[in-house]
């Protein structure tokens, strides 16, 4: 963060904007800037010919480099005797005011500490910082050096926040830990879009926690998607105006690269998702994957489980507080989910399934020690078969009727219905008559159309039959369903005979 | 009906009635208050006897507080005054004794007590003053953090922490109060809970007409008593004297050079210099006007040739002469000026970076005389504990009313004789413009 005065903006209501600086196009600045860092220069010096770098165009800029290199750079001070005694000594003579006076006092004083008078006269201030000495240059390169410099525009600008939005693909729990850490507060959309204001937001429009709302920045710059909007506060001519700043990661090259360090809670936590991932095929397992809205903050499910249109949540309760459980339990309550969610509970936590009536989830299981594998499982297949089972129902009440005699794509249709393939599948094969393959209903009418033209075949081999199925665009499974045999003789296709099962 | 304290807020739960002052939280389900409300909102529930469970105070312990002090007939006014609300402002002259109004009112109230003040010299000058406890004295501040039933801070150290210090203490005391009318710093005062307030300075009207919010966060002013009406008895009287110096011949030069170029800028373009919002517009255009930018550097040095000019200090040099004997305090405002000064005339400096054992020390042998002259810049300008000194020299200054008071209190103390103040400023440069203004 740099402070307020170098801070460069462009306003065009109600549009506010950092003036960045482009990487390649100030590359040469930064270095110049870094150059002047040389081992052995007084921190005057290196002010001095800092000074000479700035034009109209970059005064503002080089000064933020060189405050973000003072930081970084380690200066250190020399002097034989501690200043301040020197100085107590010459002062201790009473002031001067002629030349003639002064060289008396530092002639005096040199004899004290039998040093010159020259050696007084240089060491008198030494310990002031503009005579420290640079000792370690700073470690950084021109192009990172911008990048900090930017991201620090962004951060100085925030001071004059009174609110800020933001949305992120990922690092929700590093996140939501620091917005509570920090004492900020926030509502969440549906979209799932953060609003973060201070407690005393809502009586008065305030730039208070805009200094704390910059930490975030950082954080929410991590994930490779995120966006975000603030409100500025910003005085023209006096008067106190909002200005609107908006940002995202497609400037991500402006900013220092970081990535999400996504860490477990805990080991149970970790040990589960190694032993999960190699168990479990066809299903995409996420740590941390999203916030869910709940009655005035947001849950972070610890897992979620993902295949086709099906989607799980599994929360692990396995802290040990009070506090904590009561909140996860207020959390869960009220939790609102697009998804199922299981949650898996510590037995140690001296919890019952009653404890959990009225939590808005799919289910809850309880382990010792570390979490099993099967249950989760389990209970996602059975989940998996409930919906099934509902969407049945529904497609039944429906009485969904498909086209006559048309091959009708099951994906499709669940689809345009917002159900499960599975269902779709169950209800056609109920109450049509006609079999599937490749995820494709074929009515009987159709599949006596197949039957006649694979019958009107001079030679009935696989390679002869394969064009017909491939017309239809249905599997080879379809011809055992019509009663033919596949008779192999060789791996030769053209040598596969197609007879009718006796 | 409950009421908790959150962060610098009441929240206000478990009833429909209206309560003043609340605004609905959807963030946390509840009614929400800004923190100094509790005063206004218990009363109105006490009032309309509604029942209530009450945690917003979590007050620090504090033992019996009792000091022996003897007030001044005008400082027990004030006290008398300020205790039929146990709210509001005192305002008496610097040198008139405004801690020990603060201190008696601790004694009244004789609960946990925080003190806000502008500086970390005062923070030590506040805790030394308060040793008349017999207690040891909290401190909460960037250099330490401490709390104790009495606890001083500073505004910046308040501003940042008032969320969760705000339900800790019984009294809050503002020491150079006219600091809180500020828009960040009043919200100190917005997110503390504490049922009593004291606010204490010498110059209670801003120039900016900021002072009058202080009136709903504190209750305004309830005392003041004029300098004039003290000086004799209690404080000391002065003399103002300014000196015109010339710059020397290569400085006219130079300077003239550098007001010619900003003069130039400013021709060829439509802005006209009224006031400092004026040169801000250069200053806005620099970025992207080299012109501009020129300009604001050749008016900067000018600026700088006239306030450090070696006229100046060759005056300097025959005034101290002339005052070998006294006791002499110069003020600057610029802290290169100030080692210039110090380095030329061998005169221990105090700045902003002036570490604390240093300067201390420096204080120590300004008080036992070893030392008669000190130089420093704003540092010393308010409040801080300076001994006596009876000549004052300023070397520059800015066009603040209230900087020029306070710094004439600096001398303000009664050590017998009458005390001199000499203002040292260049002719023909736009301080002399200032300094006018500033007298009137």
């Amino acid at each position: 963060m740099l402070t307020k005065e170098l801070l460069e903006v462009t306003k065009r209501k109600p549009k506010i904007n950092p003036r960045y600086r482009d990487i390649d196009k100030y590359q040469s600045v930064a270095t110049h800037v870094l150059d002047a860092y040389e081992s052995g220069q007084t921190k005057k010096q290196i002010d001095e010919t800092i000074e000479t770098l700035e034009t109209h165009d970059t005064f503002k800029l080089v000064r933020g480099l060189s405050k973000l290199l003072d930081r970084r750079a380690k200066f250190e001070q020399q002097f034989p005797v501690d200043p301040s005694k020197l100085r107590n000594a010459v002062f201790t003579h009473g002031f001067v005011t002629t030349t003639d006076q002064r060289e008396q006092v530092l002639a005096t004083v040199g004899d004290e500490f039998e040093l010159t008078p020259n050696e007084i006269e240089s060491n008198l201030w030494a310990d002031r910082d503009d005579h420290a000495v640079l000792r370690s240059e700073p470690e950084i390169t021109p192009c990172e050096l911008l990048r900090q410099y930017n991201i620090s525009l962004t951060q100085t600008l925030l001071f004059d926040a009174i609110e800020l939005k933001f949305s992120v693909s990922d690092n929700f729990q590093e996140i939501f830990r620091l917005i509570s850490y920090l004492g900020l507060m926030y509502t969440v959309d549906e979209d799932l879009t953060v609003t973060v204001t201070g407690p005393t937001s809502l009586v008065k429009k305030t730039r208070k926690y805009g200094t704390t709302m910059a930490k975030l920045i950082p954080h929410i710059m991590k994930p490779s998607e995120w966006n975000l909007t603030a409100k500025i506060e910003t005085d023209v001519n006096g008067d106190p105006q909002i200005y609107e700043f908006n940002l995202d990661s497609t400037s991500a090259d402006y900013f220092p690269a970081k990535t999400v360090s996504n860490s477990f809670d805990s080991e149970v936590e970790r040990d589960f998702a190694t032993r999960i991932r190699t168990l479990i095929d066809g299903w995409t397992i996420n740590h941390e994957p999203t916030i869910l809205r709940t009655e005035d903050r947001v849950m972070i499910p610890d897992f979620s489980f993902e295949r086709d249109t099906t989607e799980f949540y599994l929360e692990v309760v396995g802290f040990w507080t009070p506090e904590y459980l009561r909140e996860k339990r207020r959390k869960v309550n009220y939790v609102k989910s697009e998804h199922p969610i299981i949650l898996a509970v510590d037995e140690s936590l001296n919890c019952t399934k009653s404890d959990f009536d009225e939590a808005n989830v799919a289910d809850v299981f309880f382990y010792t020690d570390q979490i099993p594998v099967k249950p989760v499982m389990k209970r996602l297949h059975a989940i998996d078969e409930r919906k099934t089972k509902d969407d049945l129902e529904w497609l039944y009440e429906r009485e969904i009727s498909i086209a006559h005699g048309e091959i009708i794509d099951i994906n499709a249709l669940a689809g345009s219905h917002d159900v499960e393939p599975a269902a779709v599948e169950m209800y056609l094969d109920d109450i049509y008559d006609g079999v599937i393959s490749k995820m494709k209903f074929i009515p009987d009418t159709a599949l006596s159309e197949i039957e006649a033209e694979i019958d009107a075949l001079d030679n009935m081999t696989l390679a002869d039959v394969n064009p017909i199925l491939k017309k239809y665009d249905v599997g080879q499974d379809i011809l055992e369903e019509m009663g033919y045999t596949v008779n192999y003789i060789s791996l030769n296709q053209n040598e596969a005979k197609i007879v009718r099962s006796e | 009906m409950r009421l908790d304290f959150e962060r610098g807020t009441i929240a206000v739960e478990g009833d429909d009635s209206l309560v003043p002052h609340t605004t609905w939280d959807e963030r946390a389900n509840t009614d929400r208050a800004l923190g100094f409300r509790y005063r206004e909102i218990k009363d109105y529930l006490d009032t309309s006897e509604v029942e209530y469970e009450d945690n917003v105070l979590n007050l620090v312990p504090s033992p019996e507080l009792t000091s022996e002090i003897e007030l001044r007939g005008y400082q027990q006014q004030a006290l008398n005054r300020w205790l039929s609300e146990r709210r509001g402002v005192v305002v008496l002259p610097t040198g008139a004794g405004k801690t020990y109004v603060g201190i008696e009112a601790i004694d009244e109230i004789n609960n946990s007590t925080f003190v806000v003040v502008p500086t970390l010299d005062l923070v030590d000058q506040w805790k030394s003053e308060l040793q008349v406890f017999n207690l040891p004295i909290g401190e909460y501040t960037g250099r330490q953090k401490t709390i104790k039933s009495i606890t001083v801070s500073t505004y910046d150290s308040a501003y940042t922490h008032a969320e969760k210090l705000g339900n800790r203490f019984e009294l809050l005391i503002f020491d150079e109060v006219h600091h809180l009318a500020s828009e960040g710093y009043r919200q100190i005062a917005e997110l503390f809970a504490s049922p009593f307030a004291l606010g204490l300075t010498a110059t209670f009207e801003r120039e900016d007409g900021k002072h009058e919010v202080l009136g709903e966060l504190l209750g305004g002013k309830i005392y003041e008593i004029e300098t004039e009406e003290l000086t004799g008895e209690y404080l000391s009287e002065y003399t103002v004297e300014r000196i015109t110096v010339d710059l020397t011949s290569k400085e006219r030069k130079a300077y003239d050079k550098n007001v010619e170029t900003f003069r130039k800028y400013l021709m060829s373009t439509d802005i006209t210099m009224r006031s400092p919002e004026d040169f801000q517009k250069v200053v806005l255009r620099s970025g992207n006007d080299p012109e501009a930018w020129r300009a604001v550097r050749s008016r900067n040095t000018a600026r700088q040739i006239a306030y450090s000019s070696e006229s100046k200090l060759d005056e300097l040099a025959t005034l101290l002469e002339q005052h070998r004997d006294d006791r002499i305090i110069i003020f600057t405002r610029y802290n290169d000026l100030v080692y210039d000064v110090s380095n030329r005339f061998f005169i221990p400096s105090i700045t902003y970076t002036t570490k604390k054992s240093e300067r201390q020390h420096i204080l120590k042998q300004f008080k036992n005389n070893t030392y008669n002259a000190i130089v420093s810049s704003q540092v010393l300008n308010e409040g801080i504990d300076v001994p006596d000194a009876n000549i004052g020299i300023i070397l520059s200054g800015t066009g603040s009313n209230r900087e020029y008071r306070q710094r004439l209190g600096r001398i303000l103390r009664p050590s017998g004789d009458t005390a001199h103040l000499y203002e040292i400023v260049s002719s023909g440069t736009g301080e002399i413009r200032t300094s006018t203004r500033r007298k009137s």
